[in-house]
């Protein structure tokens, strides 16, 4: 039998529709049921393009013995972060306090009145050689401490909230010094990897908006701090040469497990690639290297080809890692034999060179697949076309596989940015078609997501949830691109629409016991149902 | 603490000096650039830094000249 998920919009949580778990979707009916059952919550938030997330549903919810446990003792309720990204940042920073760590699947347990007081990431079924305990024991655990020792784990839960409140609330008043920008970017140099470019190691994740940053502040300095600019440099050429691009179809996954950007997680999304888009512009506007050039050309084509619903005017938001559970992104990756029975030999011969293409490769599920990544140039000029023939054919080949689901949910935060971004790389890879695109997904945002009184709703087509600070901000600002691109004066007076609305709402108190959708909107810590004064003056 | 670019670009609409002017507007770099266009029967560009703006350019190449400086 199907839970109450098989009725919600969102593929993430249909997925879960045919689990054991008897999952609630968010709302006052499951917290409700909570209070009047004293029990705890577990709060289950993840995504359709998350890979971990589909392993634990695939491990542990979709095992009766797990369910039975979750279904006696605990009110279940799962989310899809992308559509709900206010609830997400409100627990991810909870969980962050309590365990160190944060991330997607992110597993709470609350209070019935939706504090936190024991979280993580991803749990195996059974304690693991990691040291991470087994979900059947924290399940077991949990239950008998929530029925044992509720006050203690109360009075817990208030600690970490208060915590959460004081402590880590990023946002803080004061003016913009020169000292608070030569700090963040000290930091940031402090974070570099002089190796393969990047910031810390292992996972390493793009930071579009670090780069963006420094290259202002390299630009600001009138070329005067040669670290700035390598720090750009090497970060975006190790991404551009690494697995973490997709050098087929352009693009970037969402990040490399390894600190040389060789082995993706798969998945990718439509914001880090417009920020990277972006990134990659800016720095051929600023620096002029033809390679920053191909690759903002070969996000903007992934784009066109993949994510674009020209006709209807919207963006996806992601595309899957995976087409079924564990394949571990076999898609995107190839065996020595599936790539060679494509090519002709000198074609076979160069792409392995270039691509590093050999028996064993880098996936560790299988030992012969390899990640198409830069490891040199060809070796002479007349290589190139060959190459160029070679990667036209895996590409077409790769195009008969079957793609992984690609999730066209049109959220209005990540339309604006991909909008906004297009509009950056109309002008400067002179592509009038993307200017077309851009204005047309705008007009839409426009003319179904905005409503005066509350807002833009945060998907385009659903009046509900809406009224976030996201869709608001990167519509407004999205609008001011398209007011330079245009010189249409309509597009400024949008971007001041839009963006006045979410501040008179902060301004309003909340009903006590309703969840705020526009809680994020004040300032990234959400109010708890039922408990929302203190987090609310925090945040301002 | 560090002034905004505002590049004014007036003209006619369509194609042109105006046109082509603020096309390289838009595609030059500069952080906290404010890219403005306007419709005029003349085509004219100025920048201004903050708040020292240049005398009026009517052609792209004289337009780079300036946003190389």
């Amino acid at each position: 039998m199907a839970n109450l998920l098989a009725t919600e919009p969102s593929a993430y949580l249909k997925s879960a529709a045919h689990q054991p778990v008897h999952w609630l979707p968010w709302g006052d009916a499951a917290f409700t049921r909570a209070r009047e059952e004293k029990k705890p919550i577990l709060l289950d938030i993840g995504a359709v393009w998350c890979h971990w997330c589909h392993v634990m549903d695939g491990e542990s919810y979709e095992n009766p013995e797990v369910a039975e446990i979750l279904n006696r003792d605990f009110v279940c309720i799962k989310v899809d972060r992308d559509e709900r990204p206010d609830v997400d940042a409100r627990y991810q920073r909870a969980v962050q306090a309590l365990s160190g760590q944060g991330g997607w699947p992110l597993t709470a347990f609350l209070t019935p009145d939706g504090e936190v007081f024991f979280g993580g990431t991803y749990f195996p079924p059974d304690n693991n050689s990691y040291g991470r305990p087994g979900f059947h024991r924290v399940l077991m655990e949990i239950a008998r401490a929530y029925r044992e020792e509720r006050d203690r784990v109360v009075t817990n839960a208030r600690a970490i909230r208060a915590h959460v409140v004081q402590t880590l609330n990023e946002a803080k008043p004061g003016a913009v010094s020169a000292d608070l920008v030569s700090g963040a970017a000290d930091q940031m140099a402090r974070l570099f990897d002089v190796r393969y470019g990047g910031f810390g190691s292992a996972p390493k994740f793009p930071h579009p908006a670090a780069i963006e940053f420094l290259l202002a502040c390299w630009h600001d300095g009138k070329g005067g701090l040669a670290w700035q600019r390598e720090i750009v440099d090497k970060t975006l050429t190790g991404m551009a040469r690494g697995g973490i691009r997709d050098h087929l179809g352009g693009g970037f996954h969402r990040y490399a497990v390894d600190e040389r950007w060789i082995v993706p997680h798969f998945e990718k999304m439509s914001y880090d690639n417009s920020e990277l888009l972006r990134a990659y512009l800016s720095a051929y506007q600023a620096l002029g290297t033809p390679l920053f050039k191909d690759v903002a050309t070969g996000i903007v084509d992934w784009v066109l080809d993949v994510m674009a619903d020209k006709d209807s005017a919207a963006f996806a938001t992601s595309q899957d890692a995976d087409l079924t559970f564990g394949d571990d992104g076999d898609y995107w990756t190839w065996t020595l034999g599936e790539a060679t029975a494509q090519l002709t030999a000198r074609e076979a011969a160069v792409a392995a060179s270039v691509f590093e293409i050999q028996e064993t490769g880098e996936m560790h599920h299988n030992a012969k697949k390899n990640v198409l990544w830069w490891k040199q140039d060809p070796a002479s000029d007349d290589e190139w076309p060959v190459l160029r023939s070679a990667m036209k054919k895996l590409k077409a080949a790769r195009d008969r596989r079957n793609a992984p689901f690609v999730d066209r949910t049109a959220y209005v935060n990540w339309n604006a940015m991909m909008a906004g971004a297009f509009l950056q790389a109309g002008a400067v890879l002179d592509r009038p078609e993307c200017n077309a695109l851009a204005l047309k997904v705008l007009q839409r945002i426009w003319s179904e997501a905005w409503d005066v009184g509350s807002g833009m709703s945060h998907v385009l087509g659903r009046s509900e949830p809406r009224g976030m600070l996201d869709d608001n901000v990167q519509s407004a600002a999205a609008f001011l691109d398209a007011y330079e691109a245009t010189g249409e004066s309509r597009h400024g007076a949008l971007a001041r629409t839009a963006r006045s609305p979410p501040r008179r709402r902060c301004r309003q108190r909340p009903r006590p016991g309703v969840v705020r959708i526009d809680a994020a909107a004040c300032g990234g810590l959400g109010s708890a149902p039922g408990h929302t004064d203190r987090s609310r003056r925090a945040a301002r | 603490m560090h002034p905004v670019t505002r590049i004014e670009v007036a003209g006619p609409p369509g194609e042109g000096p105006a046109c082509a002017m603020h096309l390289l507007a838009l595609q030059t770099y500069r952080p906290r650039k404010v890219v403005v266009r306007k419709i005029a029967e003349r085509p004219a560009a100025t920048v201004c830094i903050g708040t020292s703006c240049s005398l009026p350019v009517t052609t792209p190449e004289q337009l780079a000249t300036l946003l190389e400086a």
